[in-house]
């Protein structure tokens, strides 16, 4: 090996000592930003009427709802995101937009949410189910 | 949202059985899940049809412009009776459903319930539409009839004056009532029969709101012309016909 090998090596296992912990702690498919009660879809989190309307998906022990380009799930009282998308969340993502139910009659069958937030109804029932 | 304004029969179990909908319950249960959805259905046939009386009433005096309040108001207190029977004649397969769902999903039921009572709240608040940039009821039906800005402030005028007959709903009891329901519900025990207050609570709940759109209905009409009448009416009978829960399986 020669030296400026040994001087890379010796910068990147020092930068990975670096980074580690925070590799360790942001780098799992675990949620970590929370939000309290009340905390309106102004800020991100699913609003009620995409609860109602929509199927989760279940991962974890959670029923999980993809919202605004990120999965959402109930902690307690607290909404929580995943911070780096699950693969089993992301295939069924990929397989099938969210399922949702449009109550309204037909003829004023519109909505006013989306999975990637705003828009319209996906409509459908594809989607949903157990991961 | 307009769903919550029109169709109230069954109170919070109306709120289960949507939010069966979208529950996507895993294969091996799904079979048990909708024939316990269908029972629940089957209870609440009897306030449905009181609840299509009342939209008839509605609708026919409407189209003739003047409601019959007496029946109107007769006919709401069925929709409160009714109501009251469903929650009474439905222990025993919500205790069964609690038995079925796995926690997940027990928990993903409880949110989703809790959600229909949040959008519940909003589509019936706020009636009288003093904010035109809000989706009030008066707002959107004023959208959606034509109403001119001088029809808008008489209805407003009025339905205040009206609205005054209607007892405040007790939003407090019924979020209360729902929240012990919700997290009992996503718990590993759960027995509904306990919940004694429960009839009472869907009864006043489901009461408010029949009569609540009786009287807004009563309030608007005077103030429409024959199409606006026409198109209220034809709103009224669609909503009548209209049957959500018998159009899904969970």
């Amino acid at each position: 090996m020669r030296s400026h090998d040994v001087s890379r090596t010796h910068r990147v296992v020092a930068l990975l000592a670096m980074l580690l912990p925070t590799l360790l702690t942001t780098g799992c498919e675990v949620g970590v930003a929370g939000y309290p009660d009340g905390y309106y879809d102004d800020y991100g989190y699913p609003p009620d009427e995409y609860i109602a309307t929509t199927s989760p998906v279940y991962y974890g022990g959670y029923p999980s709802y993809y919202y605004g380009g990120r999965w959402f799930y109930r902690d307690g009282g607290h909404w929580r995101h995943f911070e780096h998308e699950p693969a089993p969340l992301y295939h069924s993502r990929i397989a099938a937009p969210p399922a949702r139910r449009n109550y309204e009659p037909a003829f004023r069958s519109h909505g006013s949410f989306s999975a990637h937030g705003g828009g319209h109804f996906g409509g459908g029932h594809s989607g949903g189910g157990h991961r | 949202m307009e769903h919550h304004r029109f169709h109230h029969y069954g109170g919070s179990t109306l709120f289960v059985v949507m939010s069966l909908d979208t529950l996507a319950v895993a294969p091996a249960t799904q079979g048990t899940v909708t024939q316990l959805r269908n029972e629940l259905v089957g209870s609440m046939a009897p306030a449905r049809t009181a609840e299509q009386a009342l939209m008839t009433t509605l609708a026919d005096g409407v189209a003739q412009g003047t409601v019959d309040t007496a029946k109107a108001d007769a006919d709401a207190s069925q929709v409160s009776a009714a109501a009251r029977a469903v929650h009474d004649g439905t222990g025993d397969t919500l205790n069964r459903l609690h038995a079925t769902l796995a926690t997940p999903e027990r928990m993903a039921l409880a949110d989703k319930v809790e959600a229909h009572w949040a959008v519940w709240q909003r589509a019936n608040a706020d009636e009288t539409g003093t904010r035109p940039d809000e989706h009030t009821h008066l707002a959107d039906l004023s959208d959606a009839l034509g109403l001119t800005v001088e029809q808008r402030d008489r209805v407003r005028v009025a339905l205040a004056e009206s609205l005054k007959a209607v007892p405040p709903l007790d939003a407090k009891a019924v979020d209360a009532q729902l929240r012990t329901f919700t997290t009992a519900f996503a718990g590993p025990s759960f027995d509904v029969r306990a919940m004694t207050a429960a009839s009472d609570v869907d009864a006043r709940m489901v009461g408010w709101a029949a009569s609540h759109l009786a009287h807004f209905v009563e309030a608007m009409t005077p103030a429409l012309n024959a199409d606006q009448r026409d198109a209220l009416a034809a709103r009224l009978r669609e909503h009548a016909a209209h049957d959500p829960t018998g159009e899904a399986t969970p």
